[in-house]
């Protein structure tokens, strides 16, 4: 048991925040991160 | 809680939806105002009108119900909602369906369909499936939230049901889209409040996150069977483990976790959300705020709901049951609720619980107007009218959709719990194929497109009313099949497939005419 869960139901629930976490990084990666070295290259 | 407080603050609720509702009504100007709020809506309206249309009343108390049942294993779908409802449906939908919805200036889904193939026969059978079905699974929400506001208000049931259409219906006509997405993100907003207040006290009342699931997994069937509780059977390894490989539950969270998590990549009332963006950046932004909002839903819903039992057996409280004395889950996180937190949460939560059924219905209100008003009337019967008058007959059309929802919610018949059942795995089954196709495959022709919608809507229907363990024995008496792994399955795992190789092969035999070639140039003018 992990955290009161078996492996198998863990893992879903690990995997909900994991896929937040994703949803995430995704927005911050494009918002920030892509845009700053898109500026960065235009003006190079 | 009184009926007196009950109507003050149901009054407030109107008066703020029927503000947001005339602000709609000025802003609204054109077709493309009313059908996809001008294509002006930020991440945050998106991500809040997205997730608040997907997340209805059902699936917060309903599925939380139905967790407290089948145990912790739900939380796959709940990872499907996020991943698969989020992620994947904005990144490898959502881009693709703006940039074709803007090339082919089409503002509905069947609208995109039939422009892509040129046939608006096709758009205005999508449009006609689309609007039938949906007419039911709106009845569905009204019913279910008539029923809780009415038990736990002491409010008659029709008052209940006339009340809500009534709202939703006037701020929906009269302020289109605009107003739908502005009173999503308000409703959004109370619905995160209730869930994160909720789960934060059940969780904070058992002791933390590990000694809560440890309860719940130390309830044996014994305990379970002295409240009641259909989880003496159905949850055979215990609440917080999954049930063995192939036995009925996994049959049951398997056609439940997969029915529900991916059809929801082909639900009409979702992916008209985005045409509504303004940019691409709208849809980016629309990832995190979907992906929080859905976490704070459905996976702190589906994470309470088989704690709940560990209420029930401490205070020896009875698993809640119908008039009839069959188990009702629905009534499960009510019960709960009622009697753990004070009066002011129980108003906080039943409101919440509102705003999630309300979001929906005007969700589902919009699209059925919108696919009888502008796919039926103004595209197929008319072959195109002026966007005013296109404005104007949907707006009839709602109303008439409004009332023919308030007559089948005051006399419900039988068909509608039926249909409201089909609904997800329908709509899954009819569209996702010819849908993602339609985005991804330049070579599809009109032939293909009518062989998958066809293929995959005739085979869903005939799964249900012939095989499906839920409906076929309310129809036809029994089951075609008597084996449980047969009829316990979903009718998506067949469907999908089906629809896929239909379109494939059809538009392999049946190839693009000119036209459609030039009409397919266009559609992806703006796809790389």
């Amino acid at each position: 048991m992990i955290l009161g869960m078996d492996p198998f139901v863990f893992t879903a629930w690990l995997g909900c925040i994991l896929a937040t976490i994703l949803c995430v990084v995704y927005g911050v990666y494009h918002e920030y991160i892509k845009e700053r070295k898109k500026k960065e290259k235009e003006e190079e | 809680m009184e009926a007196a407080s009950f109507i003050v603050f149901m009054a407030l609720f109107a008066a703020v939806y029927i503000i947001l509702g005339y602000i709609g009504y000025r802003k609204t100007k054109t077709a493309e105002d009313y059908f996809v709020a001008g294509r002006k809506m930020g991440g945050l309206v998106i991500a809040f009108s997205y997730g608040a249309t997907f997340i209805s009343a059902v699936a917060l108390i309903g599925f939380s119900g139905i967790a407290s049942i089948y145990g912790h294993g739900i939380l796959w779908l709940a990872f499907l909602n996020i991943f698969v409802g989020i992620f994947i449906a904005f990144v490898f939908y959502g881009f693709r369906t703006r940039k074709m919805g803007l090339s082919l200036n089409a503002l509905t889904m069947p609208e995109l369909i039939g422009k892509r193939f040129n046939s608006t026969r096709l758009q205005g059978m999508s449009a006609g499936i689309i609007a039938v079905f949906m007419v039911a699974y709106t009845t569905a929400v009204f019913l279910a939230i008539a029923s809780l506001i009415g038990v736990s208000f002491g409010i008659p049931y029709e008052t209940c049901v006339i009340i809500f259409t009534v709202i939703v219906g006037i701020y929906l006509v009269v302020g289109g889209l605009y107003a739908v997405m502005w009173a999503h993100t308000l409703q959004g907003v109370l619905m995160v409040v209730g869930m994160i207040v909720l789960t934060v006290a059940i969780y904070g009342m058992l002791g933390g996150v590990a000694p809560a699931h440890e309860a719940a997994a130390s309830l044996t069937a014994s305990d379970l069977a002295g409240i009641g509780s259909p989880a003496a059977t159905q949850a055979p390894n215990g609440l917080t483990s999954f049930p063995p490989f192939l036995s009925k539950p996994f049959m049951m969270l398997l056609t439940l976790i997969f029915g529900v998590g991916i059809g929801v990549l082909a639900q009409p009332q979702l992916v008209v959300r985005y045409l509504t963006a303004k940019d691409e950046r709208a849809l980016r932004l629309a990832v995190p705020y979907g992906g929080i909002f859905i976490l704070l839903m459905t996976f702190t819903a589906f994470c309470i709901g088989p704690l709940c039992n560990v209420f029930m057996v401490e205070n020896g409280w009875m698993f809640p049951l119908k008039s009839n004395g069959a188990p009702n889950p629905d009534q499960v996180l009510p019960l709960v609720v009622n009697n753990l937190f004070p009066p002011w949460f129980v108003f906080l939560f039943l409101f919440a619980i509102l705003a999630a059924a309300m979001s929906t219905a005007s969700a589902l209100f919009h699209t059925a107007g919108a696919c009888v008003g502008r796919d039926i009337y103004d595209k197929a019967i008319k072959k195109g009218v002026s966007g005013e008058k296109s404005v104007k007959v949907t707006r009839y059309a709602t109303v008439g959709i409004v009332i023919a929802t308030l007559i089948l919610s005051l006399r419900p018949p039988d068909v509608v719990a039926f249909m409201c059942a089909f609904f997800f795995g329908l709509m899954g089954g009819t569209f996702l194929a010819v849908y993602t196709l339609t985005l991804y495959w330049k070579k599809m022709s009109r032939a293909g497109a009518w062989a998958g919608i066809l293929g995959g809507f005739l085979f869903t229907i005939l799964w249900y009313v012939l095989v499906y363990f839920k409906t076929a024995p309310s129809i036809i008496g029994s089951s075609m099949f008597s084996s449980y792994k047969i009829n316990m399955l979903d009718p998506l795992f067949i469907a999908i497939p089906l629809s896929f190789l239909l379109a494939y092969a059809v538009s392999k035999v049946f190839k693009q005419d000119s036209e459609e070639k030039r009409i397919t140039e266009k559609a992806f003018e703006n796809i790389g």
